[in-house]
């Protein structure tokens, strides 16, 4: 991490609140190797840079960016705020830059707005199996056909998935009373969660795709 | 929204805006990635959730990554470098390898500094004398199970590097084995043709 302590101790002085500067420096240096693991998942994923190597560099390329962009809009930040979501959110639009400027390289004129097209006929936010029984059960008949159509498409996911997405969903439990059940951390819980409904998105797409096919 | 809202908000609903958020960094949603980071400006809860959860995302996207690139390079080594695996006669002239020895390795190659440099102090301490063999899988995975029976708590950091170092260990073996199986090929060559010229002299 020594590029970035060089970094903080160098740049920011562009700031008109030592205090806040301050502040944020202080979160950069204690947050850095979080926050730098959670750029490098960006770049990945984004397809910005690949290999080990060149991911971890454009991260710190990023880290830097951000945080010079941090110091050029401080003005917008609340310092009674923790700053994380502000500062993944700079990394994001970054980010966003980076990759449509990469596309329009390769000649390729896909736009964020048109990956996010994807998910134009979703509900924001719904969870794939709440929006699929919503659009399937509306009266009791349809309700207990729906609950086995859930014992069902659960039957379909991988087993070692199918103890949390009945936590989840039929239990309606939390993410830390899942934590404890599983005897694991909330992070690793919601990151399991997150893969089961995974499964379960392409269950269930799989089942569409077979009714309509 | 106000702090007392804030209190109010339901833990769920949070965290289906955390999952929400998961799904759409998943599908490069950049527009809900962000939409979903403007909430949690707000959320101080939910912004720590967020940073939580992606960073174990992430590092677990990491080991799952580096377990494949073991298995790669194993099946790479079985397919390409079959002497390391044929000769199996050969394997009880060179000591197995022991925890120790990556422990050793660890030291004199240096390769523990930054955050995981006190916590190798104590592992070393522990481990440095430990004559229990390293078992066949020097994965990540295995790493984590060997830890579990000697009863070991390490960082993922530090089984990563325990991991590399035992691989360069195994990886040094093999050679050597093979090295030593191909000595003795030529040896035997060397003997049966001097047997050969014996028998042609008698």
């Amino acid at each position: 991490m020594e590029e970035t302590k060089t970094m903080l101790e160098s740049e920011g002085e562009a700031s008109t609140d030592p205090l806040t500067t301050a502040l944020l420096k202080q979160f950069l240096g204690k947050e850095a190797a979080q926050f730098i693991g959670i750029l490098r998942s960006y770049i990945s994923q984004y397809h910005i840079a690949s290999g080990d190597e060149e991911v971890q560099d454009v991260a710190l390329e990023l880290f830097h960016d951000v945080y010079i962009e941090a110091m050029r809009s401080l003005t917008h930040f609340d310092p009674d705020r923790p700053p994380r979501a502000w500062l993944l959110g700079i990394a994001q639009n970054l980010v966003k830059r980076q990759y449509t400027a990469t596309m329009r390289r390769k000649q390729n004129e896909i736009r964020f707005s048109e990956l996010a097209q994807r998910n134009q006929d979703q509900e924001m936010d719904a969870d794939p199996l709440e929006r699929f029984f919503m659009q399937n059960s509306s009266g009791p008949e349809q309700q207990v056909e729906a609950s086995e159509n859930v014992k069902y498409l659960f039957s379909q996911v991988p087993q070692e998935y199918q103890a949390i997405l009945r936590m989840w969903y039929i239990e309606d439990l939390e993410g830390a009373e899942i934590a404890e059940r599983l005897g694991c951390s909330y992070s690793s819980a919601m990151v399991r969660l997150h893969r089961a409904r995974k499964r379960l998105q392409d269950v269930i797409l799989k089942e569409k795709g077979g009714r309509n096919g | 929204m106000d702090k007392e809202q804030l209190m109010s908000e339901p833990r769920k609903a949070r965290e289906r805006l955390v999952l929400a958020y998961l799904d759409a960094f998943d599908q490069c949603d950049a527009e809900n990635v962000s939409r979903i980071l403007q909430k949690a400006e707000q959320d101080p809860v939910l912004e720590k959730m967020i940073w939580d959860v992606h960073a174990t995302y992430q590092t677990e996207q990491e080991y799952e990554g580096h377990e494949k690139d073991v298995a790669l390079v194993r099946e790479l080594l079985q397919r390409h470098v079959s002497s390391g695996w044929t000769e199996r006669s050969v394997l009880t002239d060179i000591p197995p390898l022991t925890v120790s020895d990556v422990i050793a390795q660890m030291q004199s190659e240096a390769v523990v500094n930054g955050e995981v440099r006190h916590e190798f102090t104590s592992l070393a301490f522990q481990l440095r004398q430990s004559s229990k063999q390293l078992p066949e899988n020097m994965g990540l995975q295995g790493v984590r199970k060997l830890f579990q029976e000697l009863g070991i708590q390490a960082s993922k950091q530090l089984q990563r590097i325990f991991s590399e170092a035992a691989l360069v260990l195994i990886s040094r073996r093999d050679q050597g084995i093979a090295q030593l199986a191909a000595a003795r090929r030529q040896r035997a060559k060397a003997l049966q043709s001097a047997e050969q010229s014996d028998k042609e002299q008698r």
